[in-house]
Order: structure tokens, then sequence, then C-alpha cells
């Protein structure tokens, strides 16, 4: 009797204590929440932050109205600071709004050039703010990107992070989680590569006609254009799609896969396309006087997805076809490297073998970091093997090469 | 001053005067009956008396007793045990075994000028026949169960376990039901401490009416006030004698089907015994699937209001979205929604037992159009609380034992209050002080959380999952039993040897491998023994 009184007395002290903890004042029914999905930030002229919410209200089930409308409301709402803005959004939302959901953050091309140290203590400081979302830069203005109608998805959220999520098959771009640029960020001169999208005009389908042609014609959709450098707080400058992959094959994320395209040897207007799969890059310190010079080391295996060329598939062409894709390889990277001199961010991530293995030297570079890199010189040395052919060995054009009439050869 | 002993009455010579007192005992007990006979006894009548309760008799074959009766000419007393068709004849000398033998269905002779009465069981054939029982009907297993008789019970039970060791006690239990209450156990397996604390807490049982095994469960439990079941309730006589041969004890009540089986743990109220009958990965496979539906049956609709009302930045965005487009325009809150929804379950769920088969179909058709499809179109519930209710439910009957399935619906009702006021908190909270509560319990002194807590890992073999036959040597610790050897060491190891190469299991059979209590000898098993390679060893 005296254990059963214990153990009710300890519930009770229990079941009271995550009373009190939660109570009933964090309570809210689903139906007066406004989900935000993405999350777009800029500057205006007057130097005010805009913000550009995509927000989920669910749309009630009963009557013509509620089924016709759409769940997605984007709003705009300006402050002296992002929270600011984001107070001030209230007086235009029925629902109580829940920034938990939102898995996207666009900051605009204009602000991050002009420095976002506001937008990043906001992102550190903001119980609601998912670590795990994604962050894209958009060309112009947030609240430009965010107004595009989608063409796949219901809501541009989710859109454009399929979009990034794409990387893996194409090394157009990369993905970026804010988790990972809240901590590149405490880090001076540690360069962070945001994906970053716009505004594109797809090729119009000119045999279409009436409505739907017209609407092609006019319409934008978002766009992967590239990446987007950040270093200390700003925009330095952007990565075409090319130097994007040159960046991707120093810096390999997982999975990603890096499509090569070349020319045929001796026949210039025929073409090869390899994808890249298992990069490992090394990069080293070779010397560091009178300039410091670098020496990164790349080792990718290949498939080779298409082959115009007329001659045959053998040991010999293979092993040829491998170094003509490392010269391709080195182009990317190579252009990635001059982008980055040029811009003054250490993209390819250089100073971090300075940092551990040089610390002494790095506290003298440290400072001027971003003038020294135009002394940097780099050596790249690739390596690719090609392990599988596709479901074939011999091309498809080498074949008809083969089997054509002796004159027609 | 000598302590004055009771006074034993004992049976008069004179039939007269016995039947005198007969008619005063039965007084207003119109269901008595007394047939009086002249026996034709060495060219003399002998008027005899037969005294029987017709209702607890089988009437066809007293009438053949009777003419069997008239035909006797010579000493009754030498010739009756004899000539009467009947298992067993006793003489009885006192008022009270008189008493005793009638109200359980025997029927006393009383003949002129004795001083004793012949008496003998005639039960009549009214109990029904050993059906497959309704609540726990197996596929592959044995397709009897339990009836209202104690005496077939036994004898269902003695069927399956044919072992001097197999011991059955029998208590009178009940001021005026005296009702029969056999315990019965494995000698040598079980804990001498438990059979001693069961039999005492049997005796002291003094109540006026025995209803069912439930009433002696209610008595005999560790703790009574705890909502959890601490002795499970089976009607297989199969699960019966399982529980025997692993250290358990039995608990059979006359008039009643279920049989009592204890001490038992949590998670043996999740066993079935088609476990054992179907291959071992099916068994844990089912056995896993049952544990999933413990939080599911449990837990699901506290943690939905609790999500949905405090933690909604834990549901995955398209999940949310789904659920929030379901929820718009309800008039009610989640809390609200998810007690209506419930209750309505369980109303329909209790109209579906109780009314006949035919009509409960009805009804349950009914309650499904309404709620699931009535409610949800008029906008008074949503379709995901209706998923959930409907999941809720498939997880409590997935649940083997019907009276841990009832608490874990009751309890779903106070998690929920919890989850609607305090969220994730309050959810867990409830979940910390049952878990706290459950590992404080004991059935007969055995900790009701074993072998999780305290942790027996060799004890998961047969009480979490269920490994082959060959691979439990030994009977579960925490039962404390006097033999711990399930399987001869010998078979167990050629059994893991036939995994292995080489000539390792060709070892001759060590003779105190066979030293479990219920084990024999079979020429087959001698053969088997014998041989240098295992009969099924690898080609």
């Amino acid at each position: 009797m005296g254990k059963i009184k214990r153990s009710f007395k300890l519930g009770v002290v229990v079941v009271c204590v995550a009373l009190l903890l939660a109570g009933c004042t964090g309570k809210r029914e689903l139906e007066d929440l406004g989900f935000v999905v993405a999350v777009g930030i800029d500057r205006d002229a007057a130097g005010e932050f805009t913000l550009t919410n995509q927000i989920f209200i669910a749309p009630s089930r009963f009557g013509p109205e509620g089924e016709k409308k759409t769940p997605f409301w984007v709003v705009t709402a300006h402050g002296k600071t992002v929270m600011d803005a984001a107070r001030n959004m209230r007086s235009r939302s029925a629902a109580f709004i829940s920034w938990h959901q939102a898995r996207l953050y666009v900051i605009g091309e204009e602000l991050a050039a002009g420095g976002m140290l506001e937008v990043i203590d906001f992102l550190v400081r903001n119980r609601e703010v998912r670590k795990s979302a994604y962050m894209v830069i958009a060309k112009g203005m947030a609240r430009d990107y965010l107004t595009i109608s989608p063409e796949a998805e219901t809501s541009i959220a989710t859109e454009t992070r399929r979009m990034i999520d794409n990387f893996e098959d194409w090394g157009g771009t990369v993905p970026l989680r804010m988790g990972e640029f809240l901590t590149n960020i405490y880090t001076p001169r540690t360069v962070t590569v945001f994906p970053l999208l716009g505004a594109g005009t797809p090729e119009p389908v000119i045999k279409t006609t009436g409505e739907a042609a017209q609407k092609l014609e006019t319409g934008v959709v978002p766009e992967v254009l590239g990446s987007a450098v950040i270093q200390d707080e700003r925009l330095h400058g952007v990565l075409s799609v090319a130097e994007t992959r040159g960046y991707l094959l120093v810096q390999p994320k997982q999975r990603s896969r890096i499509p090569l395209v070349f020319s045929c040897p001796e026949e210039p207007e025929r073409s090869i396309t390899l994808e890249l799969f298992e990069i490992k890059s090394r990069p080293k310190v070779v010397t560091l006087t009178p300039a410091p010079v670098f020496r990164i080391t790349i080792q990718a295996k290949a498939s080779l997805l298409e082959d115009d060329c007329s001659r045959e598939l053998n040991p010999e062409s293979l092993e040829q076809m491998e170094e003509m894709a490392a010269v391709t390889a080195r182009q990317h990277v190579l252009a990635a490297w001059e982008k980055s001199q040029k811009i003054g961010a250490d993209v390819l991530g250089l100073c971090r073998q300075l940092k551990a293995f040089y610390p002494g030297t790095w506290q003298q570079y440290q400072a001027d970091w971003p003038q020294k890199l135009a002394q940097v010189a780099l050596e790249v040395d690739v390596k690719v093997h090609i392990t599988t052919t596709g479901t074939v060995s011999s091309g498809f054009a080498a074949e008809k090469t083969k089997n054509a009439p002796a004159g027609k050869r | 001053m000598p302590q004055a002993t009771p006074q034993v009455q004992l049976i008069d010579a004179r039939l007269a005067v016995n039947v005198n007192r007969l008619q005063g005992i039965f007084i207003r007990s119109d269901d008595f009956q007394l047939r009086r006979l002249t026996l034709n006894i060495e060219q003399t009548g002998v008027p005899v008396v037969l005294a029987c309760f017709p209702g607890l008799t089988d009437q066809e074959r007293l009438a053949e007793i009777i003419a069997l009766l008239q035909e006797i000419q010579e000493d009754i007393s030498r010739l009756l045990p004899g000539c009467l068709p009947v298992g067993k004849i006793k003489k009885i000398n006192r008022w009270s075994q008189v008493k005793a033998k009638l109200l359980s269905g025997w029927v006393v002779l009383f003949v002129e000028g004795s001083r004793e009465a012949y008496c003998f069981p005639l039960p009549a054939p009214f109990v029904r026949s050993p059906d497959e029982p309704v609540a726990e009907q197996v596929v592959r297993g044995p397709h009897n169960g339990f009836v209202e008789d104690i005496e077939k019970n036994l004898a269902l039970v003695r069927q399956r376990m044919r072992s001097t060791n197999l011991k059955v006690e029998l208590f009178q239990l009940g001021r005026l039901s005296a009702t029969r209450v056999a315990l019965i156990y494995g000698e040598g397996i079980i804990d001498p401490a438990v059979l001693a604390e069961v039999k005492h807490r049997l005796v002291q049982i003094d109540v006026d009416d025995i209803k069912a095994a439930g009433t002696i469960e209610e008595f005999i439990e560790d703790h009574p006030l705890s909502i959890f079941p601490q002795i499970l309730h089976t009607e297989r006589p199969d699960r019966v004698t399982t529980a025997i041969a692993s250290g358990a004890f039995a608990v059979i009540v006359d008039g009643t089907p279920m049989v009592l089986l204890a001490p038992v743990t949590f998670v043996q109220f999740f066993h079935s015994p088609e476990d054992e009958y179907e291959r071992y990965y099916y068994g844990t496979f089912v056995r896993l699937l049952r544990y999933l539906a413990i939080p599911i049956a449990l837990l699901l609709p506290s943690l939905y209001v609790a999500l949905t009302t405090f933690n909604s930045e834990m549901i995955p965005t398209q999940l949310l979205f789904s659920i929030a487009t379901a929820r718009a325009g309800i008039p009610f809150p989640a809390m609200v929604e998810a007690f209506l929804m419930e209750a309505t379950f369980e109303l329909l769920r209790e109209a579906g037992i109780r009314l006949p088969r035919q009509v409960g179909q009805a009804v349950s058709i009914v309650g499904a159009l309404v709620i699931g499809e009535g409610a949800v179109r008029a906008g008074i519930v949503s379709q995901g609380m209706v998923i959930v209710v409907a999941l809720t439910g498939m997880a409590s009957f997935g649940l083997p034992a019907f009276n841990q399935a009832q608490v874990l619906r009751m309890l779903r009702f106070p998690l929920l209050l919890l989850g609607g006021t305090a969220g994730i908190l309050g959810v867990f909270s409830g979940v910390l002080v049952l878990l706290l509560h459950l590992l404080g319990l004991r059935s007969f002194g055995v900790p009701y959380f074993s072998p999780l807590s305290p942790l027996e890992l060799t004890a998961w073999k047969s009480q979490v999952l269920r490994f082959p036959v060959w691979a439990i040597g030994g009977r579960e610790d925490y039962l404390g039993t006097g033999n711990k050897r399930r399987l001869g060491k010998q078979i167990q190891r050629r059994r893991y040897k036939w995994f292995l190469p080489g000539d390792q299991g060709s070892k001759q059979p060590d003779p105190r491998d066979h030293d479990l209590v219920v084990t024999a000898m079979t020429p087959m098993s001698r053969l088997l023994a014998a041989r240098k390679k295992p009969a099924l060893a690898r080609r």
C-alpha cells in the first residue's frame, strides 16, 4: 500500500511538472496556424528589410470558394530589422505564423552583396528557424523570385529544393543547408558557396497555338543559374555552371556526379560525354617561397554516357578518352581558380591547408589573403578511370563506320 | 479443562431418521429428490433411499442403476461395489460428507439398518464439448478448449502432460457456492516459495460466492489496486501445460472455462500459442509486430493530438499540410475530436460484443458508415482522426490478451488528456509514470517487467523473441524454478553441431543429460542416441 501511495505521489508530481513546463499557452490548433514554407529577405532602397514569405494556410473544405483557393499565400512586409518585418507581417495575417516548416531561405542578390550581418543574427538567434533549411541566393530580388509560378510543384519552395537536389546528376550548382553556412561564417576568410537561382524564360513551344503558346512565351520559371560565393557575410561573385563543376571537383559533395563533354580525337565536330563519380580530391602545399604553390590531386571514376566518335572502343582508345577527360576536368578546376583569384575569394578552400599545416605562415597571410590569392600558383593533377561503358562496349557510330562499304569509310 | 471438540454427526441406522434429517437439511429445496425403493435381499424386503439433485445427475443412468439395484439378492454391502456401472463408490458415515457429496452432484444411497451410506458420482452430461476457444483461435495448433466442468478441464490437462510430476490440489472455496478450485503445477519445476504463497492465498479466500475465475484472481493477485492484470487467463489446455512446464501454476475454477496462469510477466500477455506452432521466423516476426502494436494502441491518439496542437514542427511538412487541410473547418479542438471519436469507437465495440452476432455486424456497419462517411462529410471530424482511431483500434485488436488490451484501451484516455493539455511532454510524463508503475509490479514475486528489467538476455530467446526450440536450453531464471534444464545437453550440442563441419557431434549421450522431470527414453530416442551420426546430419 505504501509503495502504491509513493508511486501515486510521484506520478502526480511528474504530471504536474509536465503541465507547468508545457502549459496550455503553447497550444495552437492546426487550423489557426499559417506555415511559412519559403522566406525571402531583401533590402529596399531606403535601407529597410523586405521580408517576403510564402505561407501555407489550409483552405476550407466547404463551399466552392474554399475549393478554388490556393493554399499558398505570398505576403511581403517591411521593417528596420528582419524580426521587425516579421512582426509587421502579422498586420496582414489572420493566422498565427509558424516558421518551423520553412525549408527555404532566399537571400536577394543585392542584400547579399551589401552584407548579411543582420540576417545572420536573425537566423542564428531565432528558435523557430530550422537549421536544416536550404539557403539560396536569388538573382535580383528574393521577393521577385518567390512570386514566380513553379512549373512542376505546387509551391516555389518545393520546386526550388528539388531543383537544387538535382545537382547530384548535374553538377551545375551546390546544395547548402543553413547549418553549414552558420558554421562557416564564424571562421574568417571561409568561403561558402550558395546555389544561385533566378527567373528564366523557357524557349517557347512554337507549334502550339492559342493560350498555351502565349503563356510559355511570356511566363518566367525558376531556374538554377550556377553558384554564388559568400565570404565574410558578403557576396563576392558568382560561379557559372562550368566553374561550379570545377569547384565540385575540388570540394566534392557526397553522391555528386559531374558530367564532362569534350570532342572526339581527330573529329572536332563529334563529342563524348562522360560522367565522373566517386571523386576524391587532395590539396597539398608544394612550396611557400617565394609565393605559395598548391597542388590538387583529383581521382575519379567515370562512366561513358555517350560516344559519337567513329573510332573503335578498345583499351587504347579508352585510355585516350581518360586523358582527355582529365584535361577537361582540369580546365573546369582552373576556370574556378581563375574566378576565385578574380573575385578575391578562396573558393577552392586552399587556406585550410595553410591553417592546418603552416599556422605561422597563415598568421602572416590571413589579413590580406584575398589579395595574396593573385600570387598563389596552382597545379592540378587529374586522374580519371573509366569503369563502365553503359550497356554496349563499342559505340553505334563506330559500328556503323566499321560495317560501311570500303569506299564510303 | 479439556477443549470442547465439535461433535461429529453420524448417520443413523434407522432409515426413517435419516430421511427426516435429509428433508430437514434440504427444506425448501424443491430440486432435491428422494427415491424410496425396496430391494429384495435374501428373500426379505430391505427399504433403501436414493438421494440426489436430479439437475446435477444423469437421470438415464440413474434409472439403469435403480434397475440393477432391484436385481441384487444378496448382502448389499458386499455386492454393491462390484455390480454398479459407476466409476467409484464410496462409503460415508458423516452428515457433513453427505451434504458435500449431494451438493457436488453425487447420488447417496441410504440402506435401512446401515450406519453407512453409499455414494457415487453420476454427473449430468449437460456440459458442452471442448470446442475451440473463440478468443484464442489458432491455425496450426490444437483446436480444443476448456469447458465449464472442472473434471473435464483437469482431464484435458492430464491428457497433454502424462507425468506423475503433474500435481493437482483441490480446494473448496466460497461459503455458499462451495466452488471446487484446482491448483495445478509441475512438482520439481515450480518455485516452492511461489507454490507455498499461492496455497496460502487460496486458503485465505473467505467469500460467499465464487462467481468465476476472476473472483479468485482478484483475491490472489499481488497488487489489487493496479490497473494491469498480473494473472493470465486462458481457455487453452496447451497453453496451461506450456506454462506449467516452464514453472508456472494454473488455477482451474469449476463452472468457468477460464483458467488462471501465474506468475506471469508483461511480455507474456503478448504471446499467442500460435507463436509456438509456427516456424520460429514467423513467430519472431509476429511477436515484434505485436510489440509495435503496443505503442500504437496506447499512444497514437495522444501523440496525434499533442503533435498537432503543440508540436507541429515535428510533423513532416507534406503530412502536416495534409492534416491541416483535413482539419480546416472542423468545429472541435483536436483533443475534443479525439475524445469523441475514441468514445464512439469504444461504444461501438461494446455494442458489437454484447449484441447477437448478426445484429452486432449490423451495428458495426452502421457505425463505420456513420463515423467514416457521415461525420467526415458533415465536417464534424477530420479524415486524419478517423485514420488514427481506426489504426488504434486495429492495433488493440492485434494484442492477443484481452484483459491487457482492455487496459491499454482505458489508459488511452488519460494519456489523451495529457497530450491535449501538455503536449509531448505530457504524453511522455504519462508514459514515464506508467513505466515506473510497471517496473514496480510483481506477479507472485516475479518482477512484472522480466526479462526486460531486471535484464535477463538469455530469457529473451523464449520470452521476447521466439528462438528455435532447440536453442532454448534452460528455463528462465526469473521464475526461480527448481529445474533449470529443459533440453538435454546432448541434443542441444548435436543440434548446434549440425551447423558445423567435422565429426564433433558423434559423442555418446551423457545419461545425466536426461535429468528432465518430464522425460522418457522411447525406443526411437534410444535408437537415435546410439547412432554415430545424427539422423538429419548434412548430406
